[in-house]
């Protein structure tokens, strides 16, 4: 069955560290008119904030690339964000997802980022092919609405 | 000089009794870890502290960055020969990530924490 899509923002922002700022204000903007808990808004925006940081810190390391973010809400109070580029791409997805690798020899990258996308998140996809791109898709579903009258 | 934009996290330092305390506040992401981290380096190579406490219990965002920038700091304090203490007091912000990474597990290092466990989060 295919569920009612209620609003959607499309953006695309070039790989600059500061926008990992920028991305969490638009990407949690729209959130916010779903009325999230404090939580669940806090998650998904950690969440975004990771992913767009991928982008920035590992496809386009040393080049400043184009991210594409879509964030899609729906009837049954689902959030759907998808971050996308046109870096390195991830050699083998399935090492890149462990808990504590990472690429980064220089920096002081954690090798958490997917792991915390995983743990905030209902769901996460991770497609990439080298040299093309990556493509991250992560769903969220919110909590029932409390209290408020449905306008 | 260096460049500021969009650098919303702030440290405050303060040298008491041999102690070196780290208060950070604001956002900690990728993009301002960097500047964080050149602050937070020069008071420790400056100090070499027996005791360094970095408090991210005031922090109103935080991502893995922030956790690079705690383990980071720790090395260097620790190959100095100090010992250290992260604080996390209640705030889920950061909480939930330090839990995540197993932090406490470090030789010299103690997480302050009164947070329940989550999930995802390393015994």
């Amino acid at each position: 069955m295919k569920k009612e899509l209620l609003n959607q923002i499309s953006l695309r922002l070039p790989s600059l560290s500061v926008n990992e700022g920028v991305t969490r204000s638009m990407v949690g903007g729209i959130v916010a008119t779903l009325d999230p808990t404090v939580e669940e808004w806090s998650d998904i925006r950690c969440a975004v904030s990771e992913a767009v940081t991928n982008c920035i810190v590992h496809a386009y390391r040393g080049t400043v690339g184009v991210i594409y973010i879509s964030v899609k809400l729906y009837a049954d109070r689902s959030v759907q964000i998808e971050v996308r580029d046109k870096g390195c791409g991830i050699a083998d997805i399935k090492e890149a997802r462990q808990p504590l690798f990472t690429t980064d020899s220089e920096g002081e990258r954690s090798g958490m980022g997917f792991s915390v996308m995983e743990t905030f998140m209902d769901s996460l996809r991770v497609y990439s092919v080298c040299g093309k791109g990556t493509r991250v898709v992560m769903q969220k579903r919110l909590s029932e609405q409390n209290g408020r009258r449905k306008i | 000089m260096k460049k500021t934009v969009g650098v919303r996290a702030f440290c405050k330092c303060v040298l008491e009794n041999g102690e070196l305390l780290f208060s950070l506040s604001g956002e900690i992401d990728h993009h301002s870890a960097a500047y964080l981290r050149e602050e937070m380096d020069m008071e420790i190579y400056r100090y070499k502290p027996k005791k360094l406490r970095m408090d991210f219990s005031k922090i109103s965002f935080m991502d893995s960055a922030g956790l690079g920038l705690a383990v980071g700091r720790y090395r260097k304090a620790w190959a100095l020969g100090g010992e250290v203490t992260v604080v996390v007091g209640k705030n889920e912000r950061c909480g939930h990530i330090f839990q995540m990474a197993g932090l406490e597990r470090l030789p010299g290092l103690t997480l302050e924490i009164a947070l329940p466990i989550k999930k995802g989060s390393k015994k």
